[in-house]
């Protein structure tokens, strides 16, 4: 019965951890083709490592326990260079090789084409400033989510004007840092559409732990449906909540700090809410996106993100508060 | 050896006798100073002075602690604006006890122990350090109260700057002179009913006088509303002012709107404005684009046409003023109200020579029209 019991908590807790490794943010998952690489690198190592071990574990319980002919065979002068020496030299090269040819070293980064997507991110304090750079020049500004079209590699300018932050969305690529005065560029492919999620991966201050943000890999056309779309101006207020809130948001200052294009808000300190209605989260990826939670943010801020820039707004009713958060989740 | 253990007497040594007597005569001090105190027979009566030797110790305690602690301060200069402020901030509060410079003391606070001192050679007793100190601080045992806002040194320093300015040959009360009479005229021209209209205009002017000082707001194109949640936020302390806490407390919710409406609906005549183009300049700058790579947003695009009616206007008020209110911002001394939750955050992202600069914009600019009646 027990046995039974034991089998079972063992059979649970082995599906628990591999759940972990599924999921939309993991190495294990990869949707890029770096990550692909590295998945790939992460099985070589462990597989190969794991045999290693095994093989270490069984010779040496026969040198121990052995016959006494295995043990003299064990104690010959071309075994011992064979295995210790031969065999780890030949593995640890073929690695090493095999290592640099993952990491591209010493080839010449592309310089992107012209006409290519590049998105340049910076790292604030704390969550991310996205702008997309198209063919013709256009900038267009959003945040905490990086789109990319399946298929096409996409340069990916990481810079930081603060603090030192790390880019990482372990479904696409390995970690880069971000460092005040210099630009880092990674290359992402990604390989499946979907969304999946990345974080700061560095320490960076009080908040670090809720700096996220999310990767949508979408098909090539829905990618220029998308990015057209957030190239375009803000939704304009429709009902009378929405006109109310939108009133609010021009009369409260906020468009010192947030720009919505197409209206005189054109602060660029905070987040640019053209489209914010329209992301997956709020907050970097630490909170739902819906009214309710714009409503948290305004009032609560400061105790949602610690330390964050943007002031408490505690000056609003409950009734301004309610259209005004209507107003920015309508914002798609 | 055992028995002339058994016989031997101890005999005290001299030290020890000694000791003994001390100690008997601590037991009998403090058993006299227990009977002294519960039977009562010290008269704490204000109409009967202490003993001597009570208001020697006293005096003495008092002079030593006030230099020890004022030994430090330092001691801004003093300037006209600053005794105007002074005077009237005088006039409002301390001038009840202390009488008016060269005036009679109110018999009532003259029967207080110790007296309310006539202040008019107050600089000769003590320095502006020590009168700086008693200001913020108040004395206890003396009726005297501490500064009720104790962020504000600055308006402290204009009450000493005006104990500073007294003459005692002169004795002339340097203000305005008081009642004005239109003012009551006025009041019952607007309809106004609130009798402490005359109290506001002495020192923020109407239509016909500026602000007493470069220190005191203009009234009018601040807006009724934000006039109005200013009040009551001095009122409840949210706001720190010693000058203005004791006005406010005073003022109803009813008077506080009426009274917010009458000053919106007023133009008060320009007072000087600040010369200098580069800071100008520079302030429109800052006010009208922020600095960005400093997290600073724009003043304008909350103090702005179209602002929250919460939110005051800036435009036409002294620079002096605003550079004193954006320093307790940057000094996080002006946090109290939610309000103030959120100026409190670009306040503190600004660097002084950028509060200068901005004051001196807002300065140069033409006050807001009056609102229409509402």
């Amino acid at each position: 019965m027990s046995g039974t019991l034991a089998r079972t908590g063992l059979i649970v807790l082995v599906a628990l951890l591999l759940a972990g490794c599924t999921g939309t943010q993991s190495v294990l998952s990869p949707g890029g083709v770096e990550a692909e690489r590295v998945h790939l690198l992460f099985w070589i190592m462990t597989i190969g490592s794991g045999i290693i071990l095994a093989l270490v574990v069984v010779l040496t319980g026969l040198a121990l326990f052995g016959s006494q002919s295995l043990r003299s065979r064990f104690a010959n002068e071309r075994f011992i260079t064979g295995l210790g020496l031969f065999f780890p030299v030949v593995v640890l090269t073929v690695l090493l090789v095999y290592g640099l040819f993952v990491m591209r070293a010493g080839a010449q980064s592309q310089a992107p084409e012209d006409g290519q997507l590049r998105v340049a991110i910076e790292g604030e304090l704390w969550w991310w400033r996205v702008t997309y750079l198209d063919g013709e020049g256009n900038r267009i500004t959003s945040a905490n989510e990086l789109h990319l079209p399946v298929g096409t590699p996409v340069e990916l300018a990481l810079t930081s004007d603060n603090v030192i932050h790390s880019f990482w969305a372990p479904t696409l690529a390995g970690k880069l840092d971000m460092i005040p005065g210099r630009e880092n560029t990674l290359t992402v492919t990604a390989t499946r559409a979907g969304v999946t999620r990345g974080q700061c991966a560095e320490y960076c201050g009080g908040a670090h732990a809720l700096m996220a943000f999310h990767v949508v890999a979408h098909p090539p056309q829905e990618f220029e449906a998308w990015l057209a779309h957030a190239a375009s101006p803000a939704h304009e207020p429709a009902t009378a909540q929405e006109q109310h809130g939108a009133e609010l948001f021009q009369q409260a200052g906020c468009g010192s700090c947030h720009a919505v294009r197409g209206t005189e808000a054109d602060g660029v300190i905070g987040p640019d809410l053209t489209h914010v209605g329209g992301r997956l989260s709020l907050a970097a990826a630490t909170m739902p996106n819906n009214s309710q939670a714009f409503s948290d943010w305004i009032v609560n801020n400061q105790h949602i993100k610690p330390e964050n820039k943007m002031p408490a707004y505690e000056i609003f009713t409950e009734e301004q508060l309610d259209d005004l958060s209507i107003y920015l989740d309508s914002l798609e | 050896m055992a028995d002339r253990e058994v016989v031997k007497v101890r005999r005290l040594t001299r030290w020890q006798r000694i000791g003994v007597a001390m100690l008997i005569l601590v037991a009998l001090g403090i058993g006299g100073g227990a009977v002294f105190v519960w039977s009562g027979y010290y008269n704490v009566g204000a109409n009967r002075a202490h003993l001597d030797v009570t208001t020697w110790l006293l005096t003495v305690v008092r002079d030593q602690s006030i230099r020890a602690h004022s030994d430090s301060i330092d001691v801004p200069e003093f300037d006209e604006d600053m005794v105007r402020l002074g005077a009237e901030h005088y006039r409002t509060s301390c001038a009840e006890c202390h009488a008016m410079p060269g005036g009679e003391i109110n018999p009532v606070y003259e029967a207080m122990l110790p007296h309310p001192p006539p202040l008019l050679r107050a600089k000769e007793d003590y320095n502006s350090s020590s009168l700086f100190w008693i200001i913020a601080s108040g004395l206890k045992y003396t009726g005297m109260p501490a500064w009720p806002a104790e962020a504000r040194s600055d308006e402290v320093w204009s009450v000493v700057a005006y104990l500073d300015s007294l003459e005692p040959q002169a004795e002339q009360f340097p203000t305005r002179t008081f009642p004005d009479p239109d003012v009551p005229a006025r009041r019952d021209a607007e309809g106004l009913t609130f009798a402490a209209t005359e109290n506001c205009v002495r020192c923020h002017g109407d239509t016909d006088t500026p602000p007493v000082s470069t220190l005191v707001p203009r009234l009018d194109g601040l807006g009724a509303d934000y006039m109005a949640r200013a009040l009551a936020e001095y009122r409840s302390g949210e706001r720190n002012s010693g000058i203005m806490a004791p006005i406010a407390y005073h003022m109803t919710d009813d008077e506080i709107s009426e009274l917010a409406l009458y000053y919106a609906s007023l133009d008060t005549p320009e007072s000087e404005r600040p010369l200098d183009p580069d800071l100008i300049a520079t302030g429109e700058q800052i006010a009208k684009q922020g600095v960005p790579d400093d997290d600073l947003p724009s003043c304008e695009s909350c103090h702005g046409a179209g602002r929250d009616p919460d939110f005051p206007g800036l435009a036409g008020q002294s620079a002096r003023y605003l550079a004193t209110q954006l320093k307790l911002w940057a000094a996080n001394q002006r946090s109290g109200s939610a309000y103030a939750q959120i100026m409190a955050v670009a306040g503190s992202r600004l660097e002084p020579d950028q509060i200068e600069a901005v004051s001196a914009y807002y300065a140069s600019l033409p006050a807001f029209e009056a609102e229409t009646q509402r």
